[in-house]
This record gives structure tokens, sequence and C-alpha cells, in this order.
């Protein structure tokens, strides 16, 4: 009995071969299940893991920032943030006029390095409307010669136009919907540069040098001075110029913008101020983002036993970029804090129009970085939408599939059943071994019984193979 | 939409290559079961010479004999069935009502892999669910869809083998029937919905010819492993002379055991391959409706047990019934296929094969 073990073992040991395209195509089946598992569990990877207080934190920080921006930015010239900005500018001003060779001396250090920077980088469409022809022929005046210079915008166009206008010696200006061009604006200029791409450098340096040189007014302006606009708000210019230039009808809409554009404009809204109006949202960004790192560290540090603690374990568990969960939480923050702040712009529109909504004082409170931000987030959302819409729907097939597959692997353990007949078969070996005659015997009715021989034609005993060869079987 | 569509494409792709490797996977089964027929034939000869059986019990030892001879005469069964079926096919395509089938002669090797695969009855217990008939018929649906699928027949040919009504020429017959009527649905939703159960009916019966495939590689092996075994126990038999009453107790006990061994490697020529069997037959169906305490006629029986193998473990739900089910109802071959007319294809045949279907999960 102890040699028939021994034997049996030795012959599962190779069994395994003869099973082997069973297997293989188990092992495959079961690859192809786990794939179709990890498709249904990629569907809850792609959701915003938030609760409820993430919900609150987000939505409380841009509150908090909402209310920055109403007390602390508020409008041009009554903004004690925009005062830093404009500090902020003149210094850096001052600090390139310095590394453009400025010795930094003068009663009045700013627009002395004003004064040097525009002498530095002389364009050819500086004409701010003071005495000279432009103010004549359309309203050009120095509280608005910046916004309506193209040269002067700080945009992609703005520096065509400036480069255009250094090579051509002309200068070009969009006024009440007209794009009007100077010929041989100065005749004092000169472009320097031995060749075109020496002289395209030279454009730019220029273009870019003397944005520096008016960002913070100019050498004569008393006060806060005009600085150059907005990026945001010169695109309306750039609006009219493409259309002109392209022969196309400017529409109303086109115009009334460009109009209130520099009506606030006018009133101080220029790229400091954007500055300003960029910092609660900065704030609110940085805000959300450290508030959720600091959450997940916590639960990290108690979750975790301090022997396992790893830095990367620790970065990964709150890392605040790029996960659905701090997206989600900054689209709350951002939308609050859009919420607030338009709240209040269309409030002091009202109160500023007396009764009346006042449209450039909407838009003089209106954080343009914020609801930019906020669209950002929003155009997130939704393709985060769409995608885990489409990744329902091939998990929904999943699993479908894997009842299928399911119904397969049923098959192939069947199968294995079936044809688990190595050790049965090998009876024809055992009878070369002259003491195992039974044992064989015992195997060849296993053999027939799982190859499903009809029951009377299996011979069971000594007296059915006696019958079976001798003819007495009933 | 296009990358549904091609999904859909896809899988119905690959089902084809399925089929193809299955019918190929048949023919060298074919090869090996035709020299196992002869090794089992000697070994049963010389049996014979060993049995003084009397005269009056030669009858019954014939029979036991029967299962190899049923197996034989089914080949052979099949081979002359698919002429018959071919030059009938063809003589449609004359007639012009579309190309018949390009068929390959069905060689007799090819005939003994295909009686295989579906089956044998045998006398005595049921080896197979099918009967000799169904078997044959099941082999010709197979043989007819498996060209159908491969794009020679068409429509045609798709109307000329659902007549033989063998569940798995229906399941083949069927995607492509009711498969090309998704193009005329209007709604995108509804197209994808019934694109995604195509898909999945593709992917399923591929799985299905997957396990055949494996299944077939194993009884290959077998019969290879045994044509040897039998060669050497023929050689082994014959050293021990005629006279059983002379042998030695090991000798007649290895005798038996030879018995037991040309019986069992005989169940490799009869025993069907499973990936190719109906999923789901009449046996379930009683079942389920003497459980039910239901009743249908024969034609409501055979349609029910068709549609349960057509569905077999696709994952519905109500608005995917729905669909089916009308997309059944406007199919007009569909229609004429089974002898029904419109409005007696009752959504309550639908609910039926999914509740059918759903009890025989269960168990």
């Amino acid at each position: 009995m102890s040699d028939t073990s021994i034997l049996e073992m030795s012959i599962t040991d190779d069994g395994f071969s003869f099973a082997s395209s069973i297997e293989t195509a188990r092992i495959v089946a079961e690859n192809e299940l786990s794939d179709l598992k990890e498709t249904i569990q990629s569907v809850a990877s792609l959701k915003p893991k938030c609760d409820k207080l993430d919900y609150a934190l987000a939505a409380s920080c841009g509150a908090l920032c909402g209310l920055i921006d109403i007390f602390l930015v508020g409008k041009p010239g009554e903004s004690p943030i925009g005062e830093v900005t404009d500090k902020w500018f003149a210094n850096r001003t001052m600090d390139f006029a310095k590394l453009c060779g400025w010795d930094g001396n003068g009663k009045n250090p700013l627009s002395s390095a004003i004064d040097f920077l525009e002498k530095k980088f002389k364009i050819p469409y500086d004409q701010r409307g003071a005495g000279d022809t432009a103010s004549s022929i359309f309203d050009l005046n120095p509280t608005n010669h910046h916004f309506k210079s193209l040269g002067h915008n700080p945009t992609l166009l703005g520096l065509f136009f400036s480069i255009l206008d250094q090579f051509t010696n002309q200068s070009h200006f969009v006024s009440g919907g007209e794009l009007i061009s100077l010929q041989n604006a100065d005749y004092g200029f000169e472009f320097r540069g031995n060749n075109v791409p020496a002289k395209l450098f030279c454009g730019f340096v220029n273009w870019f040098g003397h944005l520096i040189s008016d960002v913070s007014g100019s050498s004569g302006s008393k006060g806060r001075g005009m600085g150059i606009p907005s990026p945001f708000w010169a695109w309306t210019n750039d609006i009219i110029a493409i259309k002109r230039q392209l022969n196309l009808p400017v529409s109303k809409f086109d115009q009334s913008l460009n109009e209130l554009a520099l009506n606030i404009y006018k009133q101080g809204f220029d790229l400091r101020f954007q500055t300003a109006q960029a910092i609660p949202v900065f704030i609110n960004e940085i805000l959300v983002r450290l508030v959720y790192a600091v959450r997940r560290m916590v639960t990290y540090f108690i979750a975790t036993k301090e022997e396992t603690h790893s830095a990367s374990a620790m970065w990964t568990a709150c890392e605040p970029f790029s996960n659905h969960t701090i997206k989600r939480m900054l689209t709350v923050a951002h939308g609050t804090f859009c919420l607030i702040d338009l709240g209040d712009a269309t409030i002091r529109g009202f109160a500023m129009g007396g009764g009346t909504f006042n449209v450039s004082g909407f838009f003089l409170r209106l954080n343009i970085v914020g609801v930019g931000r906020f669209t950002i987030s929003l155009y997130g959302e939704t393709k985060r939408a769409v995608s885990i819409r489409i990744a329902e729907s091939d998990a929904k097939f999943a699993q479908r599939e894997i009842t299928i597959i399911n119904n397969y692997l049923d098959g192939l353990s069947l199968l294995s059943e079936i044809y688990d007949d190595k050790n049965l078969v090998d009876f024809v070996n055992d009878l070369k071994q002259s003491d195992m005659y039974i044992q064989a015997f015992e195997k060849s009715v296993k053999l027939a019984e799982l190859r499903k021989v009809p029951e009377k034609n299996i011979l069971r005993t000594k007296t059915d193979i006696d019958s079976y060869f001798k003819g007495n079987k009933s | 939409m296009s990358k549904k569509k091609s999904k859909l494409k896809l899988a119905q792709e690959q089902a084809e290559k399925a089929i193809n490797e299955t019918n190929k996977k048949i023919g060298e089964l074919g090869k090996t079961t035709g020299k196992i027929y002869e090794e089992l034939n000697s070994l049963q000869q010389l049996f014979d010479d060993i049995r003084n059986v009397p005269n009056e019990k030669r009858l019954e030892y014939e029979k036991l004999k029967k299962i190899r001879l049923n197996w034989k005469q089914q080949a052979e069964k099949i081979e002359s069935d698919y002429k018959n079926a071919a030059v009938k096919n063809a003589g449609a395509g004359a007639a012009g009502v579309g190309a018949g089938v390009a068929v390959a002669a069905l060689g007799p090797t090819a005939a003994m892999g295909i009686a295989t695969t579906f089956g044998v009855a045998s006398t005595g217990t049921a080896i197979s669910s099918l009967t000799g008939a169904a078997a044959t018929n099941a082999a010709l649906a197979w043989l007819g869809g498996g060209a159908l699928a491969a794009g020679g027949g068409g429509m045609a040919a798709g109307e000329a083998f659902l007549a033989l009504a063998g569940p798995i020429g229906w399941a083949i017959a069927g995607v492509a029937l009711i498969g090309s009527g998704i193009l005329f649905w209007k709604g995108k939703s509804d197209k994808k919905r019934l694109e995604d159960i195509f898909t999945l009916i593709s992917k399923r019966d591929v799985k299905l010819y997957e396990l055949a495939i494996v299944e077939i590689n194993e009884r290959i092996s077998r019969i290879v492993d045994e044509i040897q075994k039998l060669t050497t126990t023929i050689e082994q038999i014959k050293s021990f002379g005629l006279d059983y009453d002379l042998m030695t107790d090991a000798q007649q006990y290895e005798l038996g055991s030879y018995v037991n061994l040309m019986n069992s490697s005989t169940q490799l020529l009869v025993n069907p391959i499973k990936g190719l069997q109906p999923r789901y037959n009449e046996n379930d169906l009683d079942e389920y409706l003497s459980s039910h305490k239901k009743n249908f006629d024969e034609k409501e029986k055979q349609l029910i047990t068709s549609l349960a193998n057509f569905l077999y473990k696709i994952d519905m739900d109500d608005k995917d019934r729905h669909l089916i089910w009308k997309s059944f109802k406007g199919n007009k071959k569909f229609l004429t296929s089974i002898e029904m007319k419109k409005r007696e294809f009752d959504f309550s045949i639908i609910e039926t094969v999914s509740d059918a279907l759903k009890y025989k999960y269960r168990s």
C-alpha cells in the first residue's frame, strides 16, 4: 500500500504537465479577471474623496479670502493691498533701472528711474497726447495713452505691434473702435540692431523695457500715475485691432466692452491692481492646499504606527497636488470666493449707480483673477465628470464581462476534474510490476467511471472479468 | 460612436477567429480518432478470440461494440448529410436566393472529429443530451454557422441553416441575423445597449470556443497517449495465449483492466466537447417548468430553449430585455424561421427566458 502512495505522489508531481493547457488557460483567464476588476475599481480613483469637513474647510478658506478681497483689495485707489503692490512695482522698476545702469540719485528716485528707462528704451509709439499731434486728431491724453497705444499692452498682440512700429517707425492706437496708425511717428527714432534677428531681439527688449518704465506711471505723473493696462482687459483692444485688420465688422458689444475697459483703466485698474487682485486668490489656493495637506498628515500619523512612518508614504498620503480631492476642494474654495466677490461687486455697483447699476463700478471690484481661476476649476470638473461617466459605463460593461469569464473559469474547473486521469491511465505501467495487478485493476475501474463508461460495461470484480471472458455474465 | 462600433466588430472578429481555430482543432482531433478507432477494433478482436462466448450470448456482446459503431455511423452520417445540405444550398444559390456557402468538401477525418465533438448518443445512459439526430444537426449547424460567421454565406446561408435548428448554429446565426439589424436603430443609447449585448454575446462565444479548444487539446493528448498504450497492450495480450482458463490470476486481472481501458478509451470518441454543448437544454427547461407549474407546447419550448442559449450568461436589465424583444419582433426573417406572427411574439417569452435562465444559474 505504501508503494502505491509513493507511486501516486510521483505521478501527481508530473501530473501537472498533463493538465498544463487547462492550467495555462486558467492563468490567462485569471489575469483577464483582474484586469476587469481593475477597470471597475478605477472609477473610484476618479472620484474626489471629500468628506463634509473637507467641503466646510474649503468653503471657509474661500469665504475668508473673499473678505480679504472685499476689505483689503476693494477697488483701485482705495486698496490697502493695492498700495503694497504699487510700492512693490515701484521698487522693481528701480531695481530694473539699476540693472540697466541708473545711478539711483535724485530727489524723487522713482520718477528719476522711470525717466532713465524711458530714455534707455526709446520707442516710436510713445505719443502721450500731451501737446503732440495725436491729441488733436483723436482723444489721446496721458491718462489713456497706455491703454490705447497697442505697443503699451502687455499682450502678445502688443508685442507684435511694438515690433512692427519699431521696424516701420509707426504708432498704432485703438480709439473709438478704430485701429489708427501714425506714419513717421518719431523723426528721432532709430532702430538698433544690424540684421533682422538682432533687430527683432532689440525690438523685444525695447518693448519689455518700455513696459517696465511705464508700469508704475510715467516720470512726470503725480500720485499713482497711469500704469500699463491689465492683460485681461487689454484683450478688448486686441479684438478690435484683429477685426479691423481682417476687415471684419466691429460689433457694438466689442466697442462697449472696450470702452468699459478704458473706463476702468482710467480709474486705476492697471497691471498693478490686477496683481493686487491676484493676492487673495493666491492665498486661497495656498490655504486650501495647506489645509488639505495638514489634515491628511494628521490622519497619517494617527493611522500608522510610529515604526512604519516613512517620508515618502507620508508625502503620498498628503500631497496636495494632482488628485481629484484637492481639485474638488479648490473648486469649492474658489467658487465661494467668487460668490462673495460677485455679491459685493453687485451691491456696490448698485450703490455707486444710486439705484441704477453702475457697470464700471461693478467691474472695478470684480476680481477677474478669481473668476479666471474658478473657470479653470469648473473646466476641470466638467472634464472629470465626463471621464467618470465614460469610466462608469466601462465598469458596467466590465462587470458583465466578469460574468462571462467566471462562467469560463467554471468550465475550466469542470475540465480539470474530468481530465484528472493521469494517475489512473498509468495503471498500464503498474501492471508491469507483477504484484500490483489488483491495484491496477482498481484504477482501471476508476478510469472507466471518470470517462463515464456505461455502468453495465464496466468490469468491477474478478467475477465480472470471468463472466466477460467465459460467457456467464448475466 | 465609432469606438463602440469597433468594440462589437472586434469581438465578432475574435469570434470568427475562435471558430476557425476550433474547426482546425476538430480536424486534428478527427485524425487521431481514426487511429484510435482502429486500435480499439484490433483489441476487441483479440478479446473476442479469447472469449469463449456461447452463441446465444453473442448478440448481447455485440451491443458492447455498439457504442463504437454508433460513433462510426455518426461520422458517416455527418459526412453524407453535409454533402446533401451543401448541394441543396448551392442549388438555392443558383436559383437566385443568394450566394451559397462556399463549402469545402468535408472529408471522413473531419467528420469523425465532428462526431466526437458533438457527442454520440449511446445505448443505455445518456452521454449527451443530444439525440443522434440532434447531434448531427448541431454538427451541421456548427459547420454552417462557422461558414456564416466567416462571411461565406451571408443571409441566405443563415436561413438555410436556421432550419437545422441546432442551438449552437442558432447562436451564431442569431448574432449575424439580429446583429446586422443594429445599424438601423435610431436612438443612440438604444443602439449602444444593443451593441453592448451583442458584444457580450460574441465575447461569451469566444470563451466557449476557447473552452472547446482547451478540451480538444486535452482530448487529443489523451488519444495520442492511449493509442500507444493500446498498441503495447495488444502485444502483451498476444503473449497470454487464447485460453482464458490457462491464464494466471494476475493475467486475468490484467485482461480485465484492459477491457476497462478499451471501454474508457472508447469514451474519448463519444464524450462530447463541453464548450460546444448547448448551455441550456430541454431538460433544464422541463425542470424549470415543473418547478413553476407552467406548460408550453413543443414549438414554444424549442423557442425558449434556443433563446436561453442565445442569452446565456448575458447580464441584462429590463431595458435591455425590452430592446432585445423589440429587435427580435421587428425581424421578419427571425419570425419566419420560428414560424410565428409578429403579434404572437409576446414580451412574456423573453421574460420566461430570463426567468428560466435565472433558475438555471441558481442550481
